[in-house]
């Protein structure tokens, strides 16, 4: 009975983490842009930003994220030489990536005003 | 105490224990898997790569430090596991991707190919060498052109294996002989259960899913008569190398009637016996067995590994087993040489005689044929035969009549044997062997229809030939039996030999011809020509 009880509520804890991490998933590429859009970086520095804000759990979903808007032509890099080691790539907007991210601003906008209408009739 | 390696992680230096070491690469394999091997890959796990190294930077300060597990599995949980990786687009990719315990998926294998790597991803999944596939394409191309057309539908449906992780898959999880039945169960229970997933589903309109469930329900299906097939096929070849060896070895060694569907007659090695001598032919028949048994011997462990799907990593089998194949072949070719050496040298022997009688014509008749009734009608090699009476064999010889004419007034006969040998002492050693029989009753001239060769001996390419010399003027008379041993017998009357029989023949200086009345002519031609 006890161990009936416990397996339902870890896999209603495990449902919450699940559909948590699918929200964040979805809007990680929309963070990473906005991050970007401030000034250049490199990798470390965006995780650690994203670390802070809690978008990510571990820091290898950030490199194929990296890789697939690179390939896409919303982002472009150029080496930099490191004081404490090799050198590093500094990611950056294109002007396609800032036309991409002023699309997902205004999808974003959109979508923040939909949950709130929905949140307002459920009230 | 414990050992340690110096790495480079993206062009820095560090120094790693052995497990730790072990841990990491394990780690990284793992991405690479995960991610697979083309460029964007590439790009991707050099960046983790750099990552890595830099987290590593932050541990070891002073480059003396070494990194030990706890370091590794520290930066693992940093990094995530790749399954953890999946950005949003790559989602639905990435779940299909996780592969099930042992699951076998039919990929094409371009590392191993020779045009699109069609066999080689058949034989990673049948787990049997590629070549067979090869061979059977080719045999099936070249059999009727229909291997053209499956290879080619086999090439456009099946996917290539493109990376890391679709290789694995290709390949599969070893099968040995333990758990091929439960592998069978399985199959059943997959089929059982998207059959009834197909069921259940039915209450959904033509939803998606149910046509993914069928698509899988008939792949199963598929699978599993696949796997029926080559299981079948597999006892198929068992059973004829099995049944194959039996015959070969009974036909060889034991020669009896116990089955009729060998390669030869069943009396094979008797006939054997009767050309070759008998130290080449026991070498004979081991190069024969081996040079036909090896490779059938190999069809049914081809057979064993098709029904098992079990592999050798005994390479020592299939090395011994050619050994033992050419060693059969050369075997049996220098017993050929050996063999065919026994009739380098031809020899000839003559016997003539005298044939004292009165009488102005010799009557020609053949002795009766004791072994007509036992002969082996099989075997007829330039006039020998054989005949088994009571289990006793007889290598028969059959003699060759001719009649010329004589030079003095007498008839005489010669008897010219001839035979082959190794070399010349050999040779004349066999043509003296052979004795051949005629008694003489007065004017009667009984010729035996067959010489009997000693016993032991084989065949040397013995020949007899019979020259009655008739002098001019006399008359012979042969009957009608003797048509079994005439050879071309020359006349004037230019008569085929089967008509030459009861018919008086009668020397003259151009040669032998046909007379009505044998004495009285005789006597007149005498008188009239003196």
């Amino acid at each position: 009975m006890f161990y009936k009880l416990k397996k339902f509520l870890n896999e209603k804890i495990m449902n919450l983490e699940n559909t948590k991490a699918q929200m964040r998933k979805g809007i990680l590429e929309y963070c990473i842009l906005l991050n970007l859009s401030k000034k250049p970086s490199y990798a470390s520095d965006i995780i650690a930003e994203m670390k802070t804000a809690q978008m990510i759990v571990v820091e290898g979903t950030l490199y194929p994220l990296l890789t697939r808007l690179k390939n896409d032509g919303y982002l472009g890099y150029r080496w930099e030489e490191s004081l404490q080691g090799p050198p590093r790539k500094y990611y950056e907007l294109t002007e396609d990536g800032k036309l991409f991210l002023n699309e997902l601003d205004m999808a974003w906008s959109d979508l923040v005003d939909a949950i709130n209408q929905l949140k307002n009739n459920n009230l | 105490m414990k050992k340690t390696f110096t790495i480079n992680i993206s062009g820095t230096v560090f120094h790693i224990d052995d497990d730790a070491y072990e841990r990491l690469n394990n780690y990284i394999f793992q991405i690479n898997r995960h991610f697979g091997d083309d460029t964007d890959a590439r790009e991707i796990v050099e960046d983790i790569e750099s990552r890595i190294a830099e987290l590593f930077q932050e541990r070891v300060k002073d480059g003396s430090e070494v990194i030990t597990i706890n370091h590794v599995e520290e930066i693992i949980r940093i990094m995530g596991m790749p399954e953890a990786f999946a950005d949003a687009k790559d989602e639905e990719q990435v779940i299909t991707r996780v592969p099930r315990s042992h699951a076998k998926k039919l990929y094409r294998d371009p590392d191993d190919r020779i045009i699109g790597g069609v066999c080689s991803g058949l034989g990673a999944y049948f787990n049997i060498d590629p070549i067979i596939f090869r061979l059977l394409f080719v045999a099936l191309f070249f059999g009727g052109g229909s291997g053209l057309f499956f290879y080619v539908i086999l090439w456009i449906v099946v996917p290539k294996a493109a990376n890391t992780a679709q290789r694995l898959e290709m390949k599969g999880e070893e099968v040995n002989i333990n758990n091929i039945s439960k592998t069978i169960k399985e199959e059943i229970q997959d089929i059982k259960e998207n059959y009834q997933n197909v069921r259940s589903n039915k209450s959904y309109v033509r939803s998606r899913e149910r046509f993914d469930d069928a698509g899988s329900v008939v792949m199963s299906v598929l699978r599993a008569i696949l796997k029926i097939i080559v299981v079948f096929f597999g006892i198929i070849l068992v059973s004829i190398g099995i049944i194959a060896i039996i015959a070969l070895f009974t036909s060889l060694f034991v020669s009896s009637e116990f089955i009729g569907i060998t390669p030869f007659s069943n009396e094979l090695p008797h006939y054997l016996g009767l050309f070759v001598s008998d130290g080449t032919l026991t070498w004979f028949w081991i190069g024969l067995a081996l040079t036909l048994g090896i490779p059938l011997i190999m069809l049914a462990y081809l057979g064993t590994k098709l029904i098992f799907r079990f592999e050798s990593n005994n390479p020592a089998i299939g090395m011994s087993s050619l050994g033992l194949w050419v060693i059969g072949i050369i075997i049996l070719i220098s017993t050929s040489v050996r063999g065919i050496s026994d009739f380098k040298s031809v020899a000839t022997t003559t016997k003539q005689e005298l044939v004292n009688t009165k009488s102005d014509t010799l009557y020609l008749k053949l002795g009766t044929d004791e072994f007509s009734d036992f002969l082996d009608s099989d075997i007829d090699i330039d006039g020998l035969r054989l005949a088994s009476i009571d289990g006793k064999q007889f290598l028969l010889n059959k003699p060759c009549l001719d009649i010329e004419k004589s030079e003095t007034n007498d008839f005489s006969i010669v008897i010219k044997t001839k035979a082959r040998g190794h070399d010349l002492d050999k040779a004349q050693k066999n043509a003296r062997d052979i004795e051949y029989k005629f008694t003489r009753q007065d004017s009667l001239l009984t010729f035996q229809p067959w010489s009997v060769l000693p016993d032991k001996s084989v065949w040397h390419k013995q020949e007899i030939e019979i020259i009655l010399k008739v002098p001019e003027n006399k008359v012979i008379y042969m009957d009608d039996k003797m048509v079994k041993i005439i050879h071309d017998i020359e006349n004037t009357s230019n008569m085929w030999n089967g008509d030459m029989v009861e018919k008086y023949w009668i020397m003259k200086p151009e040669g032998l011809e046909l007379t009505q009345k044998k004495p009285m002519i005789i006597e007149t031609s005498k008188k009239s020509k003196k």
